[in-house]
């Protein structure tokens, strides 16, 4: 008996519906690949994000697809991007997995309400979040001078599938990949491509497994290869970053106003001669990705919101060591500095207890990474 | 009036958080008591950089959504003026932890004099007793039951949420532990703290609902220009109203069709989940919410305002109006790369022109004011220079054209000669038809038909002789209309000037005129009854005595033994504290107002 074909789908990532149309992508189909737009304004609309996966015209291994694009350091897009990864037909899918757009985030945005979890729910997300380290953990042991920040992808890819999980970042508001991976002076959401890791790099892995109904959302940033170690000043940022992100993770409890969590953090970059990022926050995840309460990482902010037991959100410095300025690169989601110095970022995820904080992303005594000393 | 001190704290509160234009202007202390705004030049609106004195980013307002608790107002639904008053007492509380701690620590709660600057509600029952029979008397602004539920409330609210932060102080009332008159200090000063901000209050837009401006509020009250002709004010507030009302943003996607969203929720999963998780329907998605600001982890304001990103792609043509495509050729591909070229060039000019002016700035300028600069004016609250002002000039905002009773109530103070004041004959007006059981008639002709269909004429006969003379009109001229008491009963009124207003004059006509004529006043048909309606404003010397009857009825009730206008103008400009002067000044301008009706309703004998 033959076998039901799977069904077509748009490859615009905004669209993700079925299709019999014929508009295949003639590219892709050189190389016998099958990648077909519904319509003429999925082609349209989507196709500079779909020509990443393209290969070089000169036949190169890879390109820099922003030639004129003036980066603000060193570290360069080394494209094709690989082909969006597949996901199971038994996961759970959040409700942007197929166009981009997470509708249930939006229309539940700003209300000024602060989701508390029930004692169910905690127990709930507190599972996912041990999933999600477990991911983490996964593609930190995989780092190493010459892999590819694309290959660290796939592992985080597999690594959350095999767990039942979604990657979260996948298509969130058309994100391509499933982890971001950001290097060097990338302050974060970098694209995972096929840049080989060198030594003396530094790598953000910012993972978030959507599982059991919850998004558990953690990063930290590793060294790769003994240079990188070596490096005072790289060794002094990584470890302040470290050091931001831990002394606000103290002083959470009930009764915390989120705004003060800026002060702690920002005195602590600035005692050790770095800057503080204020375009990117930290934020609530519960059910939903992103929601209140926003997390400055600023001092002087006016965050609002008060710290209540059951409430989980985000911590996650971005810690600079020049100019706290950032900079987008042409693939609308790259933050990078402005002046091309290396930043540094750790995200914990964390639930108000009754009478503190527990650290849902919490490291075990297998985790890669961890702190280590400044160099004198 | 604005009464704040620590100015220079302010001032350098104000330099850090908003574009205060201090080469334009500067804080001193004003005349007419507390502290203004002074213009440091010559300031012609006409002059492009003259225009813009204050700009402040809505998020460092002072409201109930901006405030440190905002997730416990949501909880216990609390909002408006209610949620303003908390959100200012917790932040106050907060002292100089306070990100407005200089704005909160510039306000005063007490007079130049030293009194508690409190509502008339909270006065002493001496104080009330004088205010008989006068405007605040017949609004019931003597009442303080209302400002004490309020109290009540925020108590009870402060108790509520106790376990997650410390009750203020203004709230912290004990029925076991405290006395009595502790806990009626504690009224006294959160009266007080109510007052300051009822009289420094915005309107900002349907999220922030009312809101404090710090620096806004510092630009003292004149009568609008419309009211007197003289220009006495100079700048006007202005702020984007239009606004999502959940999320405050302009361009957001909660004002999409709410069921586009609803269907799309259904097949979203997340009730299954939460189902799987917590065995429960009802932990669903609904309860599940939260805010995200342009700043989170992932979205700036771009991404998550940019439709044409995520959607059908506005800018581009649907497919409907392309030619029919049933291949994708290289052809096409290269049309298309060079029309996103072509885009990128196009958007890069636009913004590099942007980029030239902030490079044109050679001075370092704080995180905080570089995000200023580069904002929406929806997202920020105005001070805009509207009338020229020379130099040494203090700037004034006008409040709009209210009579004293309004300004003493909201703001604390009154105008001398206040044009738009008033003496109320609701009493005695009521009391005389009560009386009259013939005039039955008319005053229901009066309330169905009469007073709703000559406030229409005059009103419209007001505007066309506006026009004749100033022969400009704004596209805004309709919305200017003065608007009218809704209700018959609180119409009647003797004018500032001592003249009874149009409707109070056409009503005693009505009362007066002969039987028949009334009932062929009532026959009128519809078309002809503008015409027939303003046949009451005719002089009709039965009217005049009639409104003059009243006005003296008014006047014999004020309990002060017959103190004149002119001797209660003796007392006021004697008096030295703030409120006997609030007290003498609204005697006199009321006695004034209607000595000069009697004067002019006998000349009309």
């Amino acid at each position: 008996m033959a076998k039901t074909p799977a069904p077509i789908v748009c490859c615009s990532p905004k669209c993700g519906k079925e299709t019999d149309s014929t508009l295949k992508c003639p590219i892709c189909a050189k190389d016998d690949v099958s990648n077909i737009f519904c319509s003429q304004t999925c082609f349209r609309t989507a196709w500079d994000e779909h020509k990443a996966i393209h290969k070089a015209e000169n036949g190169a291994d890879s390109y820099d697809p922003f030639p004129n694009y003036e980066y603000s350091g060193k570290l360069r897009a080394v494209y094709p991007l690989t082909a969006r990864r597949a996901i199971p037909k038994h996961i759970k899918r959040p409700d942007y997995a197929d166009h981009g757009k997470p509708l249930s985030e939006i229309k539940n945005d700003r209300t000024n309400k602060i989701p508390v979890l029930t004692a169910k729910e905690i127990a709930g997300i507190r599972k996912t979040a041990k999933v999600a380290r477990e991911v983490l953990d996964v593609a930190a042991a995989a780092i190493k001078p010459g892999i590819t920040t694309d290959e660290l992808d796939a592992i985080v890819h597999k690594a959350t599938i095999n767990r039942n999980g979604y990657p979260s970042p996948l298509n969130y508001y058309n994100f391509p990949k499933s982890v971001c991976t950001s290097v060097n002076e990338i302050i974060c959401h970098g694209i995972p491509d096929a840049r080989p890791l060198e030594d003396g790099d530094i790598i953000n892995l910012d993972v978030t497994v959507f599982y059991l109904g919850f998004h558990a959302d953690m990063n930290e940033t590793y060294y790769v290869g003994d240079k990188a170690k070596a490096n005072q000043e790289v060794v002094n940022l990584v470890e302040t970053t470290r050091e931001c992100l831990d002394l606000a993770i103290a002083t959470v409890k009930p009764g915390l106003l989120f705004r003060n969590l800026g002060e702690v953090i920002e005195e602590h970059a600035t005692k050790n001669g770095c800057s503080v990022v204020r375009t990117y926050v930290g934020h609530g995840v519960n059910q939903f990705f992103h929601c209140q309460p926003n997390i400055p990482h600023y001092a002087k902010n006016k965050a609002i919101g008060i710290a209540k037991p059951g409430m989980v959100f985000t911590i996650e410095p971005m810690v600079c060591a020049g100019s706290y300025r950032d900079i987008r690169w042409p693939d609308n989601w790259t933050a990078a500095t402005v002046d091309g110095l290396w930043s540094a970022q750790f995200e914990h995820m964390l639930l108000v207890t009754e009478d503190g904080v527990e650290v849902l992303s919490a490291r075990n005594e297998k985790s890669p990474g961890g702190a280590i000393p400044r160099i004198a | 009036m604005a009464s704040t001190h620590k100015t220079k704290a302010l001032e350098k509160w104000l330099t850090a958080n908003s574009l205060w234009n201090t080469e334009l202007m500067e804080l001193r202390p004003s005349p007419i008591g507390g502290i203004g705004v002074f213009a440091k030049q010559d300031l012609d609106p006409e002059l492009e950089e003259q225009v813009l004195l204050l700009r402040i980013p809505k998020r460092n307002i002072l409201s109930a959504r901006n405030s440190c608790i905002a997730n416990l107002f949501y909880e216990n639904s609390i909002g408006g003026i209610h949620g303003l008053i908390l959100a200012f007492i917790y932040e106050k509380a907060l002292g100089e932890k306070s990100p407005w701690f200089d704005y909160i620590d510039s306000i005063m709660y007490r007079n130049d004099d030293g009194s508690l600057l409190q509502p008339v509600g909270c006065w002493s029952k001496t104080d009330k007793a004088l205010l008989a029979n006068t405007q605040i008397d017949m609004l019931n602004i003597l009442d303080s039951s209302e400002l004490e539920q309020v109290f009540t409330e925020s108590v009870t609210f402060a108790k509520a949420v106790a376990d997650t932060i410390a009750i203020p102080r203004e709230l912290n009332v004990n029925t076991t532990s405290s006395t009595e008159e502790e806990n009626r200090a504690r009224f006294n000063e959160f009266a007080a703290v109510v007052q300051a901000i009822t009289s420094r209050a915005f309107e900002i837009d349907s999220y922030h609902e009312i809101a404090l401006v710090p620096g806004a509020c510092l630009f003292n009250h004149a009568s609008p220009s419309s009211d007197n002709g003289d220009g006495a004010e100079h700048v006007h507030f202005v702020c984007d109203a239009g606004c999502c009302t959940k999320c405050g943003e302009q361009e957001c996607d909660h004002d999409e069709s709410d069921e586009d969203f609803d269907v799309e929720m259904e097949d979203d999963g997340f009730e299954d989940i939460s189902k799987e998780v917590s065995g429960q329907e009802d932990d669903g998605v609904e309860d599940v919410s939260g805010e995200e600001d342009s700043e989170d982890g992932w979205e700036s304001d771009e991404e998550l305002g940019s439709d044409e990103e995520l959607g059908s792609g506005e800018e581009l043509e649907s497919d409907e109006e392309l030619e029919p495509m049933t291949e994708i050729t290289l052809e096409h591909i290269t049309k298309l790369e060079e029309k996103l070229k072509q885009d990128i060039e196009d958007e890069k000019e636009e913004t590099g022109s942007d980029r030239e002016e902030e490079d044109s700035l050679d001075y370092e300028i704080s995180p905080e004011l570089e995000e200023i600069f580069s904002m929406d004016a929806s997202e920020c609250c105005d001070i805009v220079l509207e009338f020229p002002a020379l130099a040494g000039d203090e700037l004034y905002n006008t409040y709009g054209s209210l009579p004293n009773s309004l300004l003493v109530q909201r703001y604390g103070f009154i105008i001398d000669n206040n044009p738009a004041d008033y003496v109320s004959l609701s009493v005695q007006v009521l009391k005389y038809i009560k009386k009259q059981s013939a005039v039955r008639k008319r005053v229901k002709f009066w309330e169905t038909i009469g007073y709703d269909l000559l406030n229409e004429m005059i009103r419209q006969e007001k505007k066309k002789h506006d026009h004749e003379h100033d022969g400009t009109c704004d596209d805004g001229c309709g919305e200017e209309e003065e608007p009218y008491e809704e209700e018959w009963e609180l119409e009647p009124r003797i004018l500032a000037n001592g003249e009874p207003s149009d409707t109070t004059y056409a009503l005693a006509h009505l009362m007066v005129m002969p039987e028949a004529k009334f009932a062929k006043l009532a026959k009128t048909k519809p078309a002809n009854m503008p015409l027939a309606l303003a046949k009451l404003l005719s002089k009709e010397v039965k009217a005049y005595q009639l409104v003059l009857d009243w006005v003296k009825e008014k006047y014999a009730k004020y309990p002060d033994n017959g103190i004149t206008g002119a001797q209660y103008t003796a007392l006021y400009e004697q008096a030295k504290e703030s409120r006997k002067r609030v007290i003498t000044g609204i005697l006199k301008s009321e006695k004034l107002a209607l000595e000069a009706a009697e004067q002019y309703l006998t000349s009309k004998l």
